[in-house]
């Protein structure tokens, strides 16, 4: 490295023809509107595209306020004599543990309708969509259920242990009914078919849902801890 | 640039013309999704925040030039102080860095057309608007948010606290930290993506790398303090007790959830300012930067080492020295790639020829006061040291020696060194050294009294003082120097509007500048650069022959992309033209999800659960409609026909 | 600087082969020393927490000599890492650090059709080799002084 002006000093390179150099007919996104179009970009494409990049890092974040209601109810549990307190039931285990598998196995149909989609098949994906959107709809409804039949046992005004316990799954559930509305965000936009904006969108959403699921184990687990 | 070209690259930018044409009027401006114009909206929106914050200093200065002064009640100081500390963090540094200097310049740097995610973009900075004058609302109505910009419980629960003023603050800052985190994300994935191709990771300019750094650190560390102020929330509003000792809480759970955050936050906002001082030494100095992987390497260690360090803010707590000592050890090892970047700094302004001119002056400003509040923050790092100055002005000294002297130093030399490119016309150069010299004096003499007062015992966000302590006359002296630095920046300010109207008018590189946005014209064309370049070093505007290629290119019409609203994209690692992408052009759905998000704070605010959650369906139907229209429907060449031959490569 | 326009700078040696294992390596030297750094910081800083912050002694943990473990794992790590990017940095001793891929030939990456897969850059692992030497020292010194000075406690003193 001189410390002199480095002007007209490029690197070792051959003076190229010009445009040599420079791949000239690269995929263009806004060419791929149908189904087949789109799924050959996808194809072409070497590195993951932008949206996938942003909803990835977007789950960084998501994943910190986990790690962080995690790390505080552990901090709280270890701060305190006995917890959960005295008089406080101990979390089940079986019912929590049956409902996050179900909620874990909506994985499947996820990723099945992302491969779809970057093969080009919009029905195939609609359906395998809805599908998972129905089964985390059924798992949604199960847990706001005994949610809200738990905070009428043990308040969350009751103690820190429930505060935490409350807010916690309260958070779990917020990120899965966000989920849902992507899902149906997704169906209500591949009504009209595929283009490569939409396959981005159908992996993206796959993604969230294989991080939350992974979330959601940790969130169970904290959950029954006492219990364990 | 088009007046000597050939006809077919000729018509090559007219269509880029047409195709990129702005919108004008205030509807162009409501609905942009430009990044330069988003940019522009953010610098002049935290103008006005610095503006507010620096009159709630320089109160808070005048209360204090004397013991017993009576200008301002206890009360309306400890809003004073706090929205201070908020302004300037959350409404002023952090998106004047991120905002107006990143977004502005990070496409031209990186030879992009826009920001990866431009709709995105214009919805960070509404969100941020809204944030703010959602704070400001409430110093409007005397219910400021008072317990300090780090709002320890127990003094901020419903307790002690029982107004609206901790509600503003804690809906406040979740509602700026979407802006935050927004920008963040839309920053790492322009970086990673949309690089000119042969901009390879080690090609970078340093400023992309010190951002990168600033974002990736947002990302991680905003969750911190969102969670932070919904357990507050959760408590104030629902009773729970998160914090409350009596029923299991602890109100040391807030403080390192805060300081999760807020030492990371303090790394962001030095960051971007490291990232303008490389900009400017190279330049300003004809040399290359000394070390260069080592700054790069310097930056992204200071954000991740950074997040090691939280508990530094808490050595008086009480905390076993099991607990503390990790954080001693890394908050005297996080010095280093400080120190190895200010190294790299001075001894490539020794070794270059330097051009003592407005913007490096305001570096070499920096370079002495970040040397000065780095020693101070050693010392801080020595726990039984710590625990004497705890809380005393010695810390105000240091934090406003690397925050101001550090971060804001750098601002005001990034806006005279980039006002040529940004209006195409030089600020008054004399005119701009005094702004240099009153600001830095003032600086000195009003923090640099403060490490003394601290060490004679002087407590920080005290009213008032009296006159047996002898903290009198030095408390006068920084008073005296926060007027003289005010009257530097208004200077600062004065110089760049009125040179406006009356500069000199400059081409693309008054500078002779070292990266890609000297290469276009001042100010730039909507889209940026009329053909993509190609990069082969860290230097891109020092190689000439690069960019006589880049011409080259232009003329024989190949590269310049002109079919729609079009940038491209790259690998990440080796920066390979991998794709084309469509951007999205004019949108309302930023702005209407700005107002939507704004009016259900305010609802959460009331306690109109209810209809926030109402508000919360509007918002899930905004984003759907936002959805609707796909980047790569911008609207393609209206004058239509089939493009040139685009893709065919000339005959070598 | 040569002039001659290979796709690997001035170093024969540098097989395409070579360069895709010397990636793995200089990742490795990059990021080896933070990342053990990071979890001796999490793991240790939780024991701690554990054993001294909670009433009534409730976890009896041998907090002293995990710190030395962790330390001690740490800079082990770090000194792998080192030696990972010491050999990256000699590797690449010819090219310069912000050499990049030259830009591909026509019988290379064109028209979008299934392509070659990209040859590492040669610059960009001078690069990281740089950053990794830098990295590992600093990350095992902090690993080591909290190995060296938690022993020198008293249990749970406060600070």
């Amino acid at each position: 490295m001189s410390g002199a002006l480095p002007r007209g000093a490029a690197t070792g390179e051959p003076p190229p023809a010009a445009g040599q150099g420079l791949s000239l007919q690269p995929p263009r996104s806004a060419l791929a509107r149908s189904g087949e179009a789109a799924a050959r970009m996808a194809a072409e494409r070497k590195a993951q595209p932008s949206g996938i990049w942003g909803m990835a890092l977007f789950l960084c974040a998501e994943t910190m306020l986990f790690v962080g209601v995690i790390g505080s109810y552990f901090y709280l549990d270890f701060r305190v004599k006995q917890w959960p307190p005295a008089g406080v039931k101990l979390p089940e285990t079986l019912d929590p543990s049956v409902l996050t598998a179900v909620l874990v196995l909506t994985s499947v149909p996820m990723a099945l309708a992302a491969r779809r989609a970057r093969a080009g098949r919009p029905r195939a994906t609609f359906g395998l969509i809805a599908l998972a959107a129905f089964v985390q709809c059924g798992y949604l409804a199960f847990q706001l259920h005994q949610f809200v039949a738990e905070a009428h046992t043990l308040h969350p005004q009751a103690s820190a242990y429930a505060s935490a316990y409350f807010t916690l799954l309260g958070l779990h559930h917020a990120h899965v009914l966000l989920g849902i509305l992507f899902d149906l965000g997704l169906l209500f936009w591949l009504r009209t078919g595929l283009s490569d904006y939409r396959i981005t969108g159908v992996r993206a959403v796959a993604l969230y849902w294989h991080v939350i699921n992974v979330i959601a184990v940790a969130v169970l687990i904290t959950e029954i801890s006492p219990s364990l | 640039m088009g007046a000597a070209l050939a006809p077919p690259a000729r018509e090559q930018v007219a269509r880029l013309d047409r195709v990129w044409k702005e919108r004008t009027g205030l509807l162009g401006w409501l609905t942009t999704t430009d990044h330069k114009r988003i940019g522009l909206m953010y610098f002049f929106t935290t103008l006005a925040f610095f503006a507010a914050g620096g009159t709630e200093a320089l109160l808070m200065r005048t209360q204090l030039i004397g013991p017993n002064q009576k200008l301002l009640t206890p009360e309306a100081y400890d809003e004073l102080f706090t929205m201070h500390g908020i302004t300037m963090i959350f409404l002023v540094v952090i998106p004047m860095t991120t905002g107006a200097f990143g977004n502005y310049l990070i496409p031209l740097m990186i030879g992009a057309r826009d920001m990866a995610f431009p709709r995105m973009n214009a919805v960070s900075f509404w969100i941020f608007l809204g944030s703010g004058i959602f704070l400001y609302v409430a110093l409007a109505t005397g219910q400021a948010p008072n317990a300090g910009w780090f709002d320890y419980v127990p003094l901020a629960s419903k307790q002690y606290d029982p107004g609206l003023n901790i509600d503003f603050y804690g809906y406040g800052l979740i509602f700026n930290g979407i802006s935050s985190t927004a920008a963040a994300i839309n920053i790492v994935v322009t970086i990673f993506k949309l690089r000119a191709p042969g901009m390879s990771l080690n090609r970078m300019p340093l400023f992309c790398f010190a951002f990168l750094a600033a974002a990736f650190s947002l990302i991680f560390a905003l969750p911190s303090l969102t969670l932070a102020c919904l357990f507050l929330e959760l408590d104030r509003q629902l009773g729970f007790h998160f914090y409350d000792v009596a029923f299991g809480g602890d109100p040391l759970l807030w403080q390192n959830l805060f300081w999760i955050f807020g030492h990371p936050e303090v790394y962001i906002i030095i960051l971007p300012a490291f990232g303008i001082a490389t900009s400017i030494i190279p330049t300003f100095v004809h040399r290359r930067m000394v070390l260069f992987p080592l700054v790069a390497l310097a930056e992204l260690l200071v954000a991740f080492l950074g997040f090691g360090v939280w508990v530094h803010h808490m050595f008086a707590v009480g905390l076993a020295t099991e607990v503390t000592i990790y954080f001693a050890a890394a908050s005297m090892i996080i010095v280093i790639p400080s120190a190895i970047q200010i190294f790299s700094w001075i001894t490539t302004i020794l070794t270059g020829t330097p051009e003592f001119k407005t913007p490096l002056l305001w570096i070499i400003g920096f370079i002495v006061f970040f040397i000065a509040g780095g020693l101070s923050g050693i010392t801080l790092a020595a726990i039984p040291f710590d625990q004497q100055v705890n809380a005393s002005y010695y810390v105000v000294a240091h934090f406003h020696f690397v925050i101001f002297g550090g971060a804001v130093f750098p601002i005001l030399g990034g806006m005279y060194y980039w006002f040529p490119k940004v209006t195409g016309r030089m600020y008054h150069e004399r005119v701009g050294q005094l702004s240099f010299w009153l600001s830095f004096v003032g600086t000195w003499v009003t923090f640099f009294p403060m490490h003394i007062v601290g060490i004679d015992g002087m407590p920080r966000r005290i009213y008032t003082y009296v006159a047996s302590t002898g903290w009198g006359a030095l408390n006068a002296l920084e008073s005296i120097g926060a007027y003289v630095l005010a009257a530097g920046l208004l200077l600062v300010i004065v110089n760049l509007a009125v040179s406006l109207f009356k500069g000199e008018r400059v081409g693309a590189d008054p500078w002779e500048g070292d990266t890609l946005e000297w290469s276009t014209s001042s100010p730039p064309p909507p889209y940026n650069y009329a053909v993509i370049p190609t990069v082969t070093s860290a230097y891109p505007m020092w190689d000439e022959r690069d960019r006589r290629r880049d011409r080259a290119r232009l003329e024989g019409g190949q590269g310049v992309l002109a079919r729609g609203h079009e940038t491209p994209a790259s690998t990440v690692q080796d920066a390979h033209l991998d794709e084309v992408l469509g951007m999205p052009p004019y949108s309302m759905w930023p702005l209407v999800v700005g107002l939507v998000l704004f009016v259900g704070f305010v609802m959460l605010l009331l306690a109109h659960y209810l209809i926030a959650a109402g508000v919360g369906g509007m918002l899930a139907a905004a984003l759907l409609a936002w959805h609707a229209r796909q980047p790569e429907q911008a609207p393609l060449d209206p004058a239509g026909g089939s493009p040139p031959a685009l893709t065919q490569e000339a005959a070598p | 600087m040569s002039a001659q326009g290979t796709q690997r700078s001035d170093a024969p040696h540098l097989t395409r082969a070579r360069l895709a294992r010397l990636n793995g390596l200089a990742w490795f030297g990059v990021l080896g020393g933070a990342t053990a750094w990071a979890l001796q910081f999490l793991l240790g800083m939780q024991f701690g927490l554990a054993r001294c912050e909670s009433p009534d002694a409730r976890f009896q943990l041998p907090v002293h000599a995990f710190s030395i473990g962790l330390g001690a794992a740490g800079v082990v790590m770090g000194v792998l890492a080192e030696l990972a990017a010491w050999r990256v940095f000699r590797a690449t001793r010819e090219t310069r650090n912000d050499d990049a891929l030259q830009l591909p030939r026509p019988e290379g990456l064109t028209g979008g059709v299934a392509h070659d897969p990209p040859v590492v850059s040669a610059g960009r692992l001078r690069f990281l080799g740089a950053v990794g030497l830098t990295v590992n020292p600093l990350t095992l010194t902090i690993c080591a002084m909290t190995a060296v000075g938690v022993p020198l406690l008293s249990i749970c003193h406060q600070s």
